[in-house]
């Protein structure tokens, strides 16, 4: 519970939902595909976690979801950016790159000076 | 639809996410989640995938608790109901019966009971991590009631001139329901005290430790 409530998990919870949107400002993508793209990029504790948030941004209708035939097997779920999805990203970009440019010099000591 | 070809670990994982949501999440949330993993899972498993291969795809996912416990943070972070977030009534029961099955240890048949349904109460709830239900069990059963027995049993045969202040329920069987205090033993007094007052710090972690564990966290 210690780590769950720790800084940098709530600091990696906030990042990685702006991130699922950024991914998604390039255009719709598949569920599974979302999953493996910030699994891989080393964002995800676990797979399975990306789920809830997913179900999350849509009922803040920051994403839609459509269904689309596939070649193999049943219907995939697919995720799009909402316009004000688009516009969460582009708030973040901004706040994301005064506050690590901000982090950034307190940790290299430069801050006091 | 694709069932007949569901590994049993699959299958299993699924099930035990299915239990986890039905009891915390609200029906829609739960059909959801245990839709998009069975989705997930369906995507990452070949068909020519080995044992190996489906126990590690299972495992990246995480736990049904974590999967379940995001969810409800989410819910919870909305808004969400009260029915998002059922009241830890069962979780209470559970540690209110082994709590209690120590202090009246010596009533045996009773104090058993308690501790056999607390301890299937508390396996049985999504609220408590694996590590949670190890200690409930150590802490119950090495320490909780038979060792308070085994030790009324016991110490009455070790320490001499021991002053027996206990109800003997059965003649014929003293021993199990005896309290005995030691007055002329080996073991000084102090060093009874200092082990009953470990005990019993012992005992008031647990409860406590498991008591806060079964509150469902709200991420702020």
């Amino acid at each position: 519970m210690a780590l769950e409530s720790s800084a940098l998990t709530q600091l990696r919870r906030g990042a990685l939902e702006h991130c699922v949107l950024a991914l998604l400002a390039d255009g719709e993508r598949y569920g599974y595909d979302l999953v493996m793209e910030l699994s891989t990029a080393g964002l995800l504790a676990s797979e399975g976690t990306m789920y809830p948030l997913l179900s999350r941004l849509r009922k803040d209708a920051l994403v839609n979801t459509t269904w689309r035939e596939s070649d193999s097997g049943p219907p995939r779920r697919y995720y799009s950016l909402t316009q004000a999805g688009a516009d969460a990203v582009e708030a973040f970009r901004e706040a994301w790159e005064q506050f690590s440019t901000s982090v950034n010099l307190i940790l290299n000591g430069k801050g006091a000076s | 639809m694709m069932t007949d070809r569901q590994h049993p670990l699959v299958t299993d994982f699924l099930a035990r996410l299915q239990n986890e949501a039905a009891v915390r999440l609200p029906a829609d949330q739960a059909v959801e989640l245990v839709a998009d993993l069975r989705e997930h899972l369906r995507e990452s498993i070949a068909t020519d995938a080995t044992e190996s291969d489906v126990r590690n795809a299972v495992d990246r996912v995480g736990t049904p608790t974590d999967l379940v416990d995001d969810a409800v943070g989410s819910v919870v972070a909305h808004g969400g109901s009260a029915a998002a977030n059922p009241g830890n009534r069962r979780e209470t029961a559970a540690l209110a019966m082994l709590v209690l099955s120590v202090i009246i240890a010596i009533a045996v048949p009773v104090a058993g009971l308690l501790l056999v349904v607390g301890l299937i109460l508390v396996f049985m709830s999504p609220r408590w991590r694996r590590s949670d239900k190890a200690l409930a069990s150590v802490v119950y059963t090495v320490l909780g009631m038979p060792a308070v027995v085994i030790v009324g049993i016991f110490a009455p045969m070790t320490a001499r001139g021991t002053a027996c202040t206990g109800m003997i329920t059965r003649a014929e069987a003293p021993s199990s329901a005896q309290v005995c205090t030691s007055t002329g033993s080996g073991v000084p007094g102090w060093l009874l005290i200092l082990a009953a007052l470990a005990y019993l710090a012992v005992h008031t972690c647990t409860a406590t430790r498991l008591y806060r564990r079964a509150r469902v966290t709200v991420p702020t």
